[in-house]
């Protein structure tokens, strides 16, 4: 008898139950592993996958996270180039594609982007036909529309990481500004994810007293206090960082951790994220934008609908046109 | 700005702001001190993190990356600068700075390299932080531990290598692995050097209490039919193997580093 043998009897006739809330991360660059390490830190997931095209980097990345298993709650972790190992995920997050370099915009990647989707989404779909796919890679709200497309998903499953991040940058320098927790400082970002970003500041609050009412200049070219400023700070963040450091990783990742987080808990609660707005604010096209959403296990449930000044509404449709601009020359 | 601020807010205590109470700093923002800043702060486990680099824009860089995600996380400061004062008022100092192994290279190839680099460390720690504790994370761990304590001029219990916390943790994964079980019902100790000449500790390897050298008492040995003895193999193997595939080892390491910083 084996050691294993003398130790250890299995009891169970059945077949094991396997992988209930099973996380796939595509693509281990530097986005795709911050995601996956706040996902396994929250303990989000009794199963995690990778996926990538670069062979040993996966495999290395998958053995580091392996080796801090005594420390993780997450039992299974695993990893490969065919898409088999992805199979019932719950959520799919897709980080996969080219990122931009110091000073190029979002919108430049959306070709190469779009061709890696080919691939990837059929896919992720053959393997987990009811999963949610949760959509990072850049430029965002592009890109989630093609992966609704190319997914077939009806889009309460397609949902696009959109402002989510840059609503914390606001809240982060909001709260740095009255020496607060950013989650006690509410402000809502919208629409693009990129330099056409809204900023709702009729929303913008602490303990529910609108700063607008304190300062109605806020936000406009006369504000004393600049919070123009602020917005702008939040579009520029990325660009910064990259410049720095040569890339974003951190921020994002836990963003995307705080989404799973109320997908895979069914929490309902609400998220800036990208979803599709055709018909509302006045957008024509098919395009995703973000929106708040309310995002439980079922995915993208429910939109709220903001009450938006004019000028806010439109911005809101000259990003949509411009989106549509881009998406309309896509060969799909 | 302070007149929204004054109509918002009315302050009650005095204004100095308060001296922090758990502060932990990362020296070094490579791979290996952003994945122990990561994890010591998605472990809610500080309530202001400090990061000190000589790299200036790749320490700015990771510290506003960090600042970002602040909505997410539950400590309110992340600061960061070249000059050590930031580091003041720390109760725990992680140290990675230092040059990595490279592939095939051994930890003890590093030693003089380092000890340079932590003669200008050591004492800048000391001097903002004269009652904090140290955690040596740079290879060779062992030998940079006892130099720090030297450096440092701190009494032994503040000086702490991180050790074969990885190398257990890994032993135990890969043993669990074997059995089916999870790590943390695997029990077996690495000790000795962190490196190649590691030490598993075979008569006190046990699941819920079953030694596992009762059950086979060969084990750890050549003539262990089983051949338990590679599982440590490659538990000493396991760090050249990840460099081999990605270029080094963060992951792994952090969460440890931040198993310690708990405790």
């Amino acid at each position: 008898m084996s050691t294993q043998e003398k130790l250890i009897s299995h009891v169970m006739k059945e077949e094991a139950v396997g992988c209930r809330n099973k996380v796939t991360v595509v693509g281990v660059g530097m986005v795709g592993m911050a995601s996956a390490i706040s996902i396994l830190l929250k303990d989000l997931c009794d199963e995690l996958a990778l996926v990538d095209v670069m062979e040993d980097k996966l495999k290395g990345e998958a053995m580091d996270l392996q080796h801090g298993a005594l420390f993780l709650k997450t039992h299974k972790i695993v990893a490969d180039k065919d898409y088999s190992v992805t199979a019932n995920s719950k959520v799919v997050v897709v980080t996969a594609g080219a990122r931009q370099q110091e000073g190029e915009s979002r919108l430049n990647l959306v070709q190469r982007n779009v061709n890696i989707f080919k691939f990837i989404i059929p896919n992720i779909v053959k393997y987990s036909p009811n999963c949610i796919l949760l959509v990072v890679s850049n430029p965002v709200d592009i890109l989630t529309y093609v992966a609704w497309k190319l997914s077939g998903f009806p889009r309460h499953r397609v949902i696009g990481s959109g402002t989510n991040l840059d609503s914390a940058r606001f809240r982060h320098l909001m709260g740095e500004k009255f020496h607060l927790h950013p989650s006690s400082c509410h402000g809502w970002i919208i629409g693009e994810h990129g330099d056409s970003s809204v900023a709702v500041w009729s929303g913008v609050n602490i303990a529910g007293v609108s700063l607008q009412n304190l300062n109605p200049n806020m936000g406009a070219d006369g504000d004393s206090e600049n919070w123009k400023d602020v917005h702008k700070k939040v579009v520029d963040g990325a660009y910064e960082v990259i410049k720095l450091k040569g890339y974003t990783s951190w921020a994002i990742g836990m963003s995307v951790a705080d989404l799973v987080e109320s997908i895979m808990k069914n929490l309902h609660k609400v998220h800036p994220v990208s979803t599709l707005v055709q018909g509302m604010h006045g957008v024509k096209d098919e395009v995703f934008l973000s929106i708040p959403c309310v995002l439980g296990n079922s995915g993208l449930t429910d939109v709220i609908h903001m009450t938006l000044k004019p000028e806010e509404e439109t911005q809101l449709v000259k990003s949509a046109e411009t989106l549509w601009g881009v998406q309309k020359e896509l060969t799909l | 700005m302070s007149s929204v601020l004054q109509k918002l807010i009315t302050p009650l205590a005095s204004s100095s702001a308060e001296p922090p109470r758990n502060k932990v700093t990362v020296v070094g923002v490579g791979q290996v001190g952003m994945a122990c800043a990561v994890s010591i702060l998605l472990r809610d486990l500080c309530d202001e993190l400090a990061l000190v680099d000589v790299m200036e824009d790749r320490l700015k860089g990771e510290m506003m990356d960090l600042q970002h995600g602040l909505l997410f996380l539950k400590t309110s400061k992340v600061v960061a600068d070249k000059d050590y004062a930031v580091t003041a008022n720390s109760r725990l100092v992680v140290v990675t700075a230092g040059v990595r192994q490279q592939e095939g290279e051994s930890r003890l190839n590093l030693v003089q390299r380092n000890v340079n680099v932590f003669k200008a460390i050591i004492p800048q720690i000391v001097k903002y932080s004269p009652n904090c504790t140290i955690l040596v994370v740079s290879n060779p761990v062992d030998v940079l531990t006892y130099v720090t304590w030297k450096l440092s001029g701190l009494p032994k219990h503040r000086i702490i290598g991180s050790g074969t916390n990885l190398d257990s943790a890994r032993f135990r994964h890969l043993m669990a692995e074997r059995l089916g079980i999870h790590a943390s019902s695997f029990n077996g100790w690495v000790l000795g050097e962190h490196g190649d000449t590691s030490v598993p500790v075979w008569s006190g390897a046990n699941v819920a209490g079953v030694n596992l050298q009762k059950l086979n008492p060969e084990i750890g040995t050549d003539a262990d039919k089983e051949q338990w003895k590679a599982t440590h193999k490659a538990v000493v193997d396991s760090a050249y193997e990840v460099i081999k595939l990605k270029g080094y080892t963060n992951w792994a390491i952090g969460f440890s580093v931040a198993d310690l910083t708990e405790s």
